[in-house]
């Protein structure tokens, strides 16, 4: 996709300079990183080349899919993490020159990219890149000075879940979930940056949410804490708590989803759907990069091009239930993970199909512009949400 | 004394038996505690640690959480005061109650241990659950129409969880204070005359307040410092400090503030061990 066509569409002009989102939060990862498990060694055995991978649970598999580490002699040790950050924490503590492969969110490379944490990309070792759909192959904010730092692999977007079987009025505004009827049955999720995000249209009619004054920023911590206080039965972390428990009936609905919790809940029995309320909801989206000066810089490039191939990325959405970025991977994904996605208009380059119902959002100041609160201010007033 | 009387005979060889251990406690306790304590006098700016030497951490660890340590220190109180008492309840039985299957309920309450942490929590919140078992007996019973919210994501929750959990740990020194009673000290009060409120009173609870504080400790510290059990079973109203300490040190990169909060938090827990001790020391049988 070409910068003039960037201009052209309402997402990208939303998404502008320095797109981003928030987080994805994977699976019970939550248990073992909680339990200060977070480096777990899987199957060491006497193979040619360790290699160290420091990411999301789950995001490594694409990395592996059709047995690639036995084909190529390799053991991949994997630290998982519990948030976005804990990767740039865990390289800044010591991982910098150990680890292989990463999985920031695009948000956070820039960071990384810009504090110099990363090692630029051999894209001739990459030639997956080459199917990329245009949307995720232009982002600008993964390359500096000609060089490309991370590939993305997967995308999303943030509904609203609910479990089908027990919500017979859907909500179609934001704001209908602090209605009477979803009192203690409502699951709240993500970090200050996924709320402020999608919260600042319905409480302050204002975009982007990770631009926000100090005064905006308190109304809408304020209306988030009304909301814990009286509708929420859970604040969690975890994707992985919320389908366990929307599956278990102890909630019905959530305000920040995610596509792949309707087949995860589906797994265990639960009917689970998603809706976008007026105003549409955040997408994301997660990439590949290598941090600098990682051991095995060419197996890394191999194992990247092998995620984004058609083989990792059709395994990463039928065992997962992820998006893929592949544009020859789609004709090979299973029903129920074209129902979730918009790949025909993303693959087409109709960009503003997905403008409908979700936008990228810039990612939070790291420098204060006497303006705005910065990314540190936001996290500070994320506390006071916690506390509450 | 010169140098090598210093390393001689018995005296080398406890050093030489305490050296491991000792460079074991260097090594993973002293150490890293020194480093941490440092570090909290330090400031982070762009995700980088600088060097400083700055109160501003302390400040702050207690300025802004002072009411989320009150309440934890409220959640891990209950939990080490109840599970105390019926520890020494359980343990008491064990002693002189059971007989020949004192052994047996000891062996149960270790296999116990073995059950994993992570699954006793799943199994709380199968119980507890909106259609857990609980819920469904009580409306299969006719004695509610709808379930019970609040017995799971509460902080009632979290003292049930934790406090099964800690049980064991519980029961275990409590056991090993009361099994230092001699049976004839208890006989001889009883020939004495002494009822069996007096013997309780007056013998068996002073003879357990090793295994009492002991017990207390252990299940406060473990509870105080928890951030997994109320992230799990605890809901929205449940915020320990734990969750916070390990926040600074994960998503913010706050290593210096959250060691702050380490030591803040560690000395808060030293103190109030120290006044549950002073009160058990106060206390003197008739």
């Amino acid at each position: 996709m070409s910068s003039a066509r960037k201009e052209n569409s309402p997402l990208v002009e939303k998404a502008a300079s320095r797109l981003t989102l928030n987080r994805r939060r994977f699976n019970a990862g939550l248990a073992a990183s909680a339990a200060g498990l977070s480096f777990l060694p899987y199957g060491r055995t006497f193979a040619a080349t360790t290699m160290n991978y420091i990411g999301w649970q789950g995001y490594e598999e694409p990395l592996i899919a059709a047995d690639y580490l036995e084909k190529n002699d390799i053991v991949l040790e994997r630290q998982y993490i519990d948030s976005n950050e804990a990767i740039i924490t865990k390289l800044q503590a010591g991982g910098m020159g150990h680890i292989d492969v990463s999985t920031p969110y695009f948000g956070h490379a820039r960071i990384m990219i810009e504090a110099g944490m990363l090692e630029p990309l051999d894209m001739d070792k990459i030639p997956a890149f080459d199917e990329m759909m245009p949307f995720f192959a232009d982002w600008e904010l993964l390359t500096k000075d000609g060089h490309r730092y991370a590939v993305p692999f997967t995308w999303g977007t943030q509904p609203v879940m609910y479990r089908a079987d027990l919500v017979k009025e859907v909500p179609t505004e934001w704001l209908d979930l602090m209605h009477p009827r979803f009192k203690n049955k409502l699951v709240m999720i993500g970090g200050v940056i996924a709320n402020c995000a999608v919260w600042s249209k319905p409480v302050l009619n204002h975009f982007p949410g990770t631009r926000l004054t100090h005064a905006q920023l308190k109304e809408i911590i304020d209306f988030l804490i009304d909301m814990k206080k009286n509708q929420a039965r859970l604040y969690t972390d975890s994707y992985g708590e919320m389908t366990d428990v929307l599956a278990r009936g102890d909630a019905v609905i959530t305000d920040i989803g995610w596509e792949p919790v309707v087949l995860w809940a589906a797994e265990k029995g639960a009917e689970v759907a998603f809706t976008y309320p007026k105003g549409g909801t955040i997408a994301f989206m997660d990439t590949y990069a290598i941090p600098k000066n990682a051991p095995h810089i060419e197996k890394a490039h191999a194992m990247i091009n092998h995620g984004i191939s058609i083989e990792g990325q059709v395994h990463l959405a039928n065992a997962l239930g992820q998006a893929v970025v592949n544009n020859a991977a789609v004709p090979h994904l299973n029903e129920q993970n074209r129902g979730l996605y918009l790949y025909d208009e993303m693959a087409s380059g109709n960009v503003e199909a997905l403008a409908d119902i979700a936008w990228f959002v810039p990612f939070p100041l790291q420098e204060p512009d006497g303006v705005h609160a910065t990314h540190d201010e936001m996290l500070d007033e994320w506390d006071r949400f916690l506390k509450a | 004394m010169n140098a090598s009387s210093l390393f001689s005979g018995e005296r080398a060889w406890r050093f030489a038996a305490l050296a491991p251990s000792g460079l074991v406690y260097l090594c993973l306790f002293v150490a890293p505690f020194s480093v941490f304590f440092v570090i909290s006098f330090w400031r982070v700016r762009s995700f980088r640690l600088r060097p400083d030497f700055i109160f501003d951490n302390y400040v702050e660890a207690i300025g802004d959480y002072y009411a989320v340590l009150g309440f934890t220190f409220a959640i891990a109180l209950s939990i080490a005061a109840v599970v105390t008492v019926f520890g020494f309840a359980f343990a008491y039985g064990i002693r002189f109650k059971a007989g020949r299957w004192g052994q047996l309920c000891v062996s149960v309450t270790l296999i116990t241990l073995f059950g994993g942490y992570l699954a006793k929590i799943y199994a709380w919140k199968t119980i507890l659950g909106n259609e857990g078992i609980l819920n469904s007996a009580l409306i299969a019973l006719g004695i509610i129409n709808q379930p019970l919210s609040y017995l799971l994501y509460s902080p009632g929750a979290t003292v049930l969880t934790l406090g099964h959990w800690l049980m064991p740990l519980a029961v275990l020194p409590i056991l090993a204070s009361l099994r230092g009673i001699e049976d004839i000290t208890i006989e001889s009060a009883r020939d004495l005359g002494a009822s069996p409120r007096r013997i309780f009173l007056d013998i068996i609870l002073p003879q357990s307040r090793p295994g009492l504080m002991a017990a207390f400790a252990f299940c406060f510290l473990i509870a105080a410092g928890d951030f997994v059990t109320p992230r799990m079973v605890g809901g929205p109203q449940t915020s320990m400090i734990g969750v916070f300490i390990q926040s600074q040190f994960s998503v913010r990169f706050n290593w210096p503030l959250g060691a702050a909060m380490s030591f803040m938090f560690l000395l808060s827990c030293l103190a109030a061990l120290a006044v549950f001790r002073l009160l058990i020391s106060l206390w003197r049988p008739r």
